[in-house]
């Protein structure tokens, strides 16, 4: 009986004691919408993420040299932006469960089965979907601009991974680097041509935006990448190939054109 | 006497046991690890008068004389050693802004180089070697024996580079006794470079000379193991 079914009756029988309270007397608490509830706790985390990674990601990101290197910090920032929601999402609603819905007591039955909304699976597979339809689209337009653009004039070097050294030859100058540098000129395309002499290393100049296998018995060729900025970098081996893999180190210096033509010549080659 | 559980018995075995490989896996460990990273005593260049040093290096096709005390496989492993002491191996040690003259007999044969930039020499003053007393600027690729790579470390805020080839000694060349030790007549590979100020350098060599002498197995054993083809050179003031 209701707490208003007894104050109507209230008068209409001789005074009873009142019967002792049962649950069905006490007013129903009304049930948070969890659903609504968690969605906000989501979205604002969301946005929080995604600003803070928008503004903080440049700064932890290593500097890039050249216009693949700065394709490969925003493609970085573009993806951690778009995966921060789908982490929150799982964590969030994760999080939320374990603290709404946790009993004290064993549960001595099944919680209810989840009816199927049609809705929810239409978006869940949706939202994927398109993320990942995204993720293909926005691969391809990058590959092809890579791979596409043949710019006047590249420069050509030749890379040779050797345990634990990296050679450089520079076929249109028949001129091979004498030590640990690599020098390229700044704004001039250069493609590196890449093998091994004897196991896998792995040629990364990670502010050019470079980074390859090179096998051996096998040529690979990198797409043209433009160094924008004057400086000292380094090139590393980022395959663990023996003894003193972690010496496998060279220096890139980017310089301006007549500096690169006078080490050409300091080289043995004819700019 | 009180009878212990069987438990109990069983759980002191298993211990004992444990205890055992525990202390067999931490010596065989270490073993390996001194192998990896065997360093021998320092070989410092004789300084010969102000500012300049030499630096008596040899090339073994063999560990007999360098590492006469090694056994299967080492003993039979290629070695760079001292020319005057066979203890001293491949940790050298140069004074800092000084000519340093390199001096190498080199007692192997040809194994051939495989990738010809280590067939010219780089970073020497004049960019030059002896050969037998003859100047060179570059060998046949395919007579390289060793070579004498010096490079920098990262970082290293005082670069320095140099690589010689070093020629292998000719078949039908007549046999010289050192040590007891019967080995073709050497080439003798002498050249020079300048050091700067104080830092530390790796050296190797760069014809896969190892196991089989040929990719890929030429570049394990004494070329992946510190002591026999590679080494570290300090530029220290002594």
């Amino acid at each position: 009986m209701s707490e208003a079914n007894i104050d109507a009756n209230a008068g209409s029988v001789a005074p009873t004691p009142p019967p002792p309270p049962t649950p069905a007397a006490t007013p129903a608490s009304r049930e948070p919408d969890h659903f609504r509830r968690v969605l906000t706790i989501w979205v604002v985390l969301s946005v929080i993420g995604m600003v803070a990674c928008i503004f903080l990601l440049p700064y932890i990101l290593p500097p890039t040299a050249s216009n693949l290197g700065s394709v490969d910090n925003f493609t970085i920032v573009l993806l951690t932006v778009l995966a921060i929601p789908v982490a929150l999402f799982v964590f969030v609603f994760l999080a939320y469960s374990m603290f709404a819905f946790r009993v004290r007591e064993r549960p001595r039955e099944d919680a209810l089965p989840l009816k199927p909304r049609p809705m929810l699976q239409v978006g869940f597979l949706g939202i994927t979907s398109v993320l990942c339809l995204f993720l293909i689209i926005y691969g391809l337009v990058a590959y092809y601009q890579e791979a596409s653009a043949a710019p006047a004039n590249p420069l050509v070097v030749q890379v040779t991974g050797q345990q634990w050294t990296w050679t450089f030859y520079y076929p249109q100058y028949g001129v091979s680097s004498q030590g640990q540098v690599l020098e390229l000129p700044v704004n001039r395309a250069v493609q590196f041509v890449v093998t091994s002499k004897d196991v896998l290393h792995g040629f990364a100049v990670r502010t050019l935006g470079v980074r390859v296998d090179a096998n051996p018995g096998q040529v690979t060729t990198t797409p043209y990448t433009t160094p924008t900025a004057i400086g000292q970098y380094p090139v590393v081996c980022v395959e663990l190939c023996g003894l003193y893999h972690s010496y496998m180190w060279s220096s890139l210096k980017v310089v301006d054109q007549s500096t690169f033509n006078s080490w050409i010549t300091s080289q043995g080659g004819h700019p | 006497m009180k009878r212990q559980s069987s438990g109990f018995v069983i759980g002191i075995i298993v211990s004992i046991v444990l205890g055992f490989g525990i202390v067999a896996g931490i010596v065989l460990a270490l073993r390996s690890s001194t192998a990896l990273g065997y360093e021998p005593q320092v070989l410092q260049a004789q300084k010969t008068g102000p500012g300049t040093a030499t630096l008596n290096l040899s090339t073994f096709p063999d560990s007999h004389v360098c590492h006469a005390s090694e056994g299967e496989p080492q003993i039979n492993w290629v070695t760079y050693c001292s020319s005057t002491d066979a203890s001293q191996g491949t940790t050298w040690e140069v004074p800092p802004n000084t000519l340093v003259t390199v001096i190498i007999n080199q007692y192997d044969s040809a194994s051939g180089l495989v990738n010809d930039y280590f067939s010219q020499v780089r970073g020497t003053v004049g960019g030059v070697a002896m050969y037998n007393g003859r100047p060179m600027t570059k060998i046949n690729p395919d007579d390289a024996a060793h070579t004498f790579t010096l490079q920098t470390t990262p970082d290293s805020a005082n670069p320095l580079f140099v690589s010689v080839p070093l020629l292998g000694v000719p078949d039908n060349a007549p046999n010289v006794d050192v040590n007891g030790q019967s080995y073709p007549k050497p080439n003798v590979i002498s050249f020079q470079f300048r050091t700067g100020a104080a830092d530390t350098y790796v050296w190797h060599c760069y014809v896969p000379c190892g196991s089989d002498r040929g990719i890929p197995y030429g570049f394990s054993g004494p070329m992946s193991t510190t002591g026999y083809m590679a080494g570290t050179v300090t530029v220290a003031n002594y």
